[in-house]
């Protein structure tokens, strides 16, 4: 992609810890991590507990100082920017919780969460506020009536799409999803999902989506990035991710998500063990410890993303696996 | 087969400011002998209540049994009349309970082994020392070896699989001939899932224990039950054997969430032909605030007048397999 909205280079945060965690450990959340988002594009950002998703998410809208490498918003370095440009530039960015009873108010009317961001950056009359208040509304098929009510008067998935119409009335480019439909129930999640398709194509945005969950990004991101313990294992266009996977982290993955089928054949779990603590990562590949085809050089040296096919890359250094 | 577990009309309900809900309402299930029984549904629909109710440890301010009896194989009379220290002998004697976070269950003061070790001289009366030896033995069998001084461990000190294999060897250290299990894997990551999954498939053919697994998740459902019970808003929607439910669905509720399901590999292919992931119109509804008749209605695609008017009673669609709505042969 020639210019690509958010580009990622070796992104890495540790944190330091202040007795709690104990022995002066840095916890190791992100390590040299590096991707791109296109203009329009979805990346899926995949990753059990302590894969760093949520940190590297945090980082890109420079919620969280990075300890170190480069992040580049529409060509700003986003890291380096002064306060005035960067309250600017947020406008362009939004972000959108897992559970946006959290991020809500329970003071403020929809109304007034709604014309929030609006009356920050400045933007607009009072009654052109509530206009596009009410247009964002619509946007996520919310009767206009919810602008006088409250976050508890909704229901889990009706809360979702207002975390989401809060996100949108900044009409920004570039939208942070960070586990968006993991507290809901299933029947509500692919509501969410398909509207936040919807509103993807309609309005352009590029989104960064996260998820612990390899079912839920797969119809929204037209590429995904696979992370383990804070370093990218994988990164594929959708269909190569799901029909071809390469890497032996990735493929365990989708060996342990269970298929609604009673007839299929249990699922194995391929790694043993458990996750490491990010306090204390393995040396040389992070998955070497829990890998059933690792090598001594796997727990020697750190395998670099490597392209295996055109816009697909693995960090392992076996080649010699199994198709 | 016999029943090892009869729940017939049971019915909880909850006082809140805006007068009493029932949570459970008319909830009948029966587990068989060494089978597991998954009771499935979304948040708020009464999966976890109905647990709580079975093991009566709902707290008497938040809730009370309004109705039912609960019959368990071997037991004089009915669980919901039994008095309460023969109930203690119940709980974590022969029905055993896992839950979806171990923190809130295992004891940060004592060891895992310990906490094993406890029902064993409370239900089996073993000297110390004769439970410390099997508590160990019981970690073993969970997974949780004796060479790396598991049961020396404290809660804290384990990660949430560990934590949950020990809560496991707790709720399994006597024997029990029912284990009680509310989304034990819920908290966990996928591939730590896939883990104990196994461990829970292994350990009821090993020991012909008899599982209530509660989840939200159709395909852990599929994975490890029988028979399966679908609940929505309190009531038991649909109940069969999980082969037949899963492939002939006969309640409109339990079809959409079927088809809701994530597939891997399949979204991608709905977006590339333009196709938006199906859904289930509207959400739950409120206990407090239930449609007359029944309380699907709403969101279903195939209700009529009749619908809206009584509750569908439970029909019989074959020898075990009988679902609450009164178009299920359409379906």
């Amino acid at each position: 992609m020639s210019d690509p909205l958010l580009q990622v280079r070796g992104l890495t945060k540790h944190f330091g810890n202040r007795g709690l965690f104990g022995r002066g450990r840095l916890v190791h959340a992100v390590e040299d991590v590096s991707f791109d988002v296109g203009r329009g594009e979805v990346v899926g950002l995949v990753g059990e507990s302590g894969s760093g998703k949520t940190t590297i998410a945090r980082c890109a809208l420079r919620l969280t100082e990075p300890t170190g490498g480069d992040i580049r918003f529409a060509g700003s370095d986003l890291r380096r920017l002064p306060r005035r440009e960067l309250k600017q530039l947020r406008r362009r960015l939004q972000y959108v919780f897992q559970d946006p009873f959290d991020s809500l108010s329970p003071r403020m009317t929809v109304a007034g969460i709604l014309t929030e961001g609006l009356s920050i950056q400045g933007i607009g009359s009072h009654a052109e506020r509530r206009d596009r208040a009410l247009q964002a509304l619509t946007a996520v098929e919310l009767p206009p009536d919810s602008m006088a009510r409250y976050p508890h008067q909704f229901s889990g998935g009706q809360r979702q799409r207002l975390g989401i119409a809060r996100a949108l009335v900044l009409q920004p480019d570039f939208l942070v999803a960070d586990e968006p439909v993991s507290a809901l129930d299933v029947s509500i999640q692919a509501q969410i999902i398909n509207l936040l398709r919807g509103l993807q194509q309609r309005m352009g945005l590029a989104m960064l989506f996260i998820s612990h969950d390899l079912a839920v990004v797969e119809y929204l991101s037209d590429r995904v990035v696979v992370l383990y313990l804070g370093r990218v294992m994988e990164v594929a266009p959708t269909v190569r991710l799901y029909e071809a996977p390469q890497h032996p982290y990735t493929r365990a993955l989708m060996a342990a998500v269970p298929v609604p089928d009673p007839g299929a054949p249990h699922r194995v779990a391929l790694l043993r063990g458990d996750i490491p603590n990010p306090a204390n990562p393995p040396s040389g590949c992070v998955l070497h410890t829990r890998c059933p085809f690792a090598t001594a050089e796997c727990q020697r040296a750190v395998p670099p993303l490597r392209e295996v096919a055109p816009g697909h890359a693995k960090a392992c250094w076996r080649d010699d696996l199994p198709a | 087969m016999a029943a090892l577990l009869d729940i017939a009309g049971l019915r909880t309900e909850f006082a809140t400011r805006a007068g009493p809900i029932l949570p459970v309402n008319d909830v009948s299930l029966s587990v068989q002998v060494g089978e597991t029984l998954a009771l499935v549904g979304e948040s708020g629909c009464g999966k976890s209540v109905t647990a709580l109710s079975i093991l009566r440890l709902l707290p008497r301010r938040v809730g009370r049994i309004a109705a039912g009896s609960i019959r368990l194989q071997g037991i004089d009379g009915d669980l919901l009349t039994l008095p309460e220290d023969r109930m203690r002998h119940v709980r974590g004697g022969a029905i055993g309970m896992i839950f979806q976070e171990p923190a809130t269950c295992l004891n940060p003061l004592l060891t895992v082994g310990e906490q094993v070790a406890e029902p064993l001289r409370i239900h089996r009366n073993l000297s110390h020392a004769a439970a410390a030896r099997e508590a160990v033995a019981t970690l073993a069998s969970v997974g949780l070896p004796g060479e790396d001084h598991q049961a020396g461990r404290y809660p804290h000190e384990l990660s949430g699989g560990m934590r949950q294999r020990a809560m496991i060897a707790v709720a399994l250290a006597c024997h029990p001939r029912l284990l009680i299990a509310d989304e034990p894997t819920t908290a966990l990551d996928v591939t730590i899932q896939a883990q104990i999954m196994e461990l829970l498939r292994a350990l009821q053919r090993e020991l012909g224990m008899a599982m209530l697994f509660i989840t939200h998740n159709f395909a852990l459902v599929a994975d490890l039950a029988h028979r399966m019970a679908v609940m929505y808003a309190g009531r038991i929607v649909e109940h069969g054997p999980v082969a037949e439910v899963f492939s002939r669905p006969r309640h409109p509720y339990t079809h959409g969430l079927l088809a809701c399901m994530p597939r891997l590999g399949q979204a991608h292919r709905l977006r590339a032909g333009n196709q938006a992931l199906p859904t289930i119109a509207g959400s739950v509804p409120r206990l407090g605030a239930l449609p007359a008749g029944c309380s699907f209605a709403p969101r279903c695609t195939l209700a009529t007048d009749a619908c809206r008017h009584d509750t569908p009673p439970l029909t019989t669609v074959s020898a075990d397999h009988a679902v609450r709505c009164l178009r299920w042969a359409e379906l």
